[in-house]
């Protein structure tokens, strides 16, 4: 059996966390979670996970910037991201797109969207 | 009588002209006339100040003025009040240019009998009245379009005002949308996630009645969550910030995307749902996700309502347009709420199936969507026998369709 592949949960949202940390558990993920922009980037340069679910609006610094962020240091770069979030408007879209998002899912999500994005998305 | 009495000012400095004319006005045998004499210009101008003439018979050359100056002194002071120039010059030119300041008539000395004068003196009276009534009424329209000009300006300034504040509010209203819209989700999204867990028995395993009951939960949280959506979406088409674009696409494309993503559902509910083209594409100039948000709403709908049979998807190329059949085998749409279909917040089938809600804006939202790229939208329905949405799509849209506020009632249901 290969290691177990991480999942880096970035979510201000706690209830939505751990929901969700049980959904990816439940599929045979380790999720770590992180509740703002500058702890999910510390924790994912200090030991970079698999695939990154981020949330868009999140206080402090925003999923986009984290986004920017993640993409521009050499050690998180290559670490698939994908947008989570409520404001589904175009512009966040596109700009997930352009700082380099995998996918970007708006909430509520179907469990197999996020689940079939994650699959597709994640580091092997 | 008395009251019909002509007030006049005979201005004249020689005695023996002035002796003449008076001889000639005393002619008149009515006594119409009652003349006062004056024979300086400072004492016309005195006089005309203190009592009120009907007309002046001026001599321009008295001791302390002479020539056209003497009329224009008069005049000056005495706009409304008719002038006979009365001068001992036959000068054709200089009576032109008497006549050009306003005086209303140029009499020369020795040539003038006693009809002539008389004349003269009544038709400048008449005249000078007919020109004061007319000046008046010019007077008067200037006043009147000095007036409405100042009003329409203001009225214009307040429709700017108007505008600038709607428009201010519009974008506040959006802003505010896009805000409260994330905070509805943001607790649906977990809500709906506790419950899908449970569903996928993700904690634990759970028994028909509790599935039943989570599942009834589980299809309001999906119906808040489509409303939230259409909410948004209906809002933003309204102040027009509902960005669509023209991109190329290929329709065919799309209409194979569209099968495929609801394909599983219409095969979970037993019924088939099939592409019917005959060509491999069909390249159109269309705004995707709004073309696709159409396809989504109609396609849904079909499904939600059809219980035996299928859906069928078909695409027929027109030459300059497409045109889109999506046609389903279900319970149809009863004929009296046809023409409201495409109307907000119509819930045509409310009471036909139990639990398949909508939120009456998905039709609404399509029309506005195919009506922006100069298209059209109807349907046919027959009850029991099934629904066909029909849209006809212009392949190039010729305009940047500007949307207006208010839609035309136009109701383009056969």
């Amino acid at each position: 059996m290969a290691e177990q592949q991480t999942i880096l949960l970035v979510d201000d949202e706690h209830e939505f966390c751990e929901l969700l940390r049980m959904r990816l558990e439940s599929d045979g993920y380790c999720v770590q979670t992180a509740e703002n922009g500058e702890d999910g980037l510390a924790q994912a340069v200090d030991d970079p996970p698999h695939l990154i679910l981020l949330d868009v609006m999140m206080p402090g610094i925003d999923g986009i910037e984290t986004l920017q962020r993640l993409k521009a240091d050499e050690r998180t770069k290559h670490v698939p991201v994908i947008m989570l979030t409520a404001k589904g408007d175009a512009k966040s879209v596109f700009a997930a797109k352009k700082h380099g998002g995998k996918a970007y899912l708006v909430k509520p999500c179907l469990p197999g969207d996020l689940l079939d994005q994650v699959r597709r998305n994640i580091l092997r | 009588m008395k009251t019909e009495e002509i007030n006049t000012l005979f201005v004249e400095d020689s005695p023996g002209d002035a002796r003449l004319i008076q001889e000639l006005l005393s002619e008149e045998k009515r006594g119409l006339f009652r003349v006062t004499r004056a024979v300086t210009l400072e004492e016309t101008l005195d006089k005309l100040s203190n009592t009120r003439f009907d007309v002046v018979i001026l001599d321009l050359n008295l001791p302390d003025s002479a020539g056209l100056e003497t009329y224009s002194k008069v005049q000056k002071h005495h706009p409304a009040l008719p002038v006979v120039v009365l001068t001992g010059y036959d000068d054709q030119q200089f009576a032109t240019l008497a006549l050009q300041q306003g005086a209303q008539d140029y009499l020369v000395k020795g040539s003038v009998g006693h009809g002539l004068l008389v004349r003269s003196l009544l038709y400048a009276i008449e005249r000078k009245r007919i020109e004061e009534r007319l000046r008046r009424l010019n007077e008067e329209l200037e006043q009147r379009v000095t007036e409405r000009t100042v009003e329409l300006t203001n009225f214009v300034g307040q429709l700017e005002h108007e505008i600038a504040v709607r428009k201010r509010a519009e974008r506040t209203k959006d802003e505010f949308l896009s805000m409260v819209s994330h905070e509805l989700r943001t607790p649906l999204s977990i809500a709906k996630e506790g419950i899908d867990l449970l569903l996928d028995r993700v904690p634990g395993e759970i028994n028909a009645k509790q599935e039943r009951v989570l599942s009834l939960a589980k299809r309001n949280m999906d119906r808040l969550g489509r409303i939230i959506n259409n909410l948004l979406n209906i809002s933003r088409m309204e102040t027009g910030r509902l960005q669509m674009k023209l991109e190329t696409i290929d329709f065919c494309e799309l209409i194979h995307e569209l099968h495929d993503t609801f394909q599983k559902r219409a095969h979970e509910k037993g019924i088939r749902i099939q592409v019917e083209t005959e060509q491999d594409s069909i390249m159109i100039q269309a705004d995707r996700d709004g073309i696709m948000e159409v396809l989504t709403n109609i396609t849904d709908n079909a499904i939600k309502f059809t219980q035996r049979g299928g859906v069928r998807l078909s695409v027929e190329d027109h030459l300059d347009t497409l045109q889109c059949i999506i046609a389903d085998t279900g319970v149809g749409i009863p004929s009296e709420s046809l023409p409201k279909i495409f109307d907000k917040f119509e819930q045509f089938h409310r009471d036909i199936i139990r639990g398949e809600k909508g939120t009456g804006l998905g039709l609404a939202i399509s029309r506005d969507i195919i009506e922006w790229h100069g298209g059209s939208i109807w349907v046919d329905s027959e009850p029991n026998k099934g629904t066909t949405f029909t849209f006809r799509l212009p392949k190039a849209p010729s305009r940047p369709v500007s949307r207006t506020g208010g839609r035309e009632e136009r109701q383009p249901v056969k």
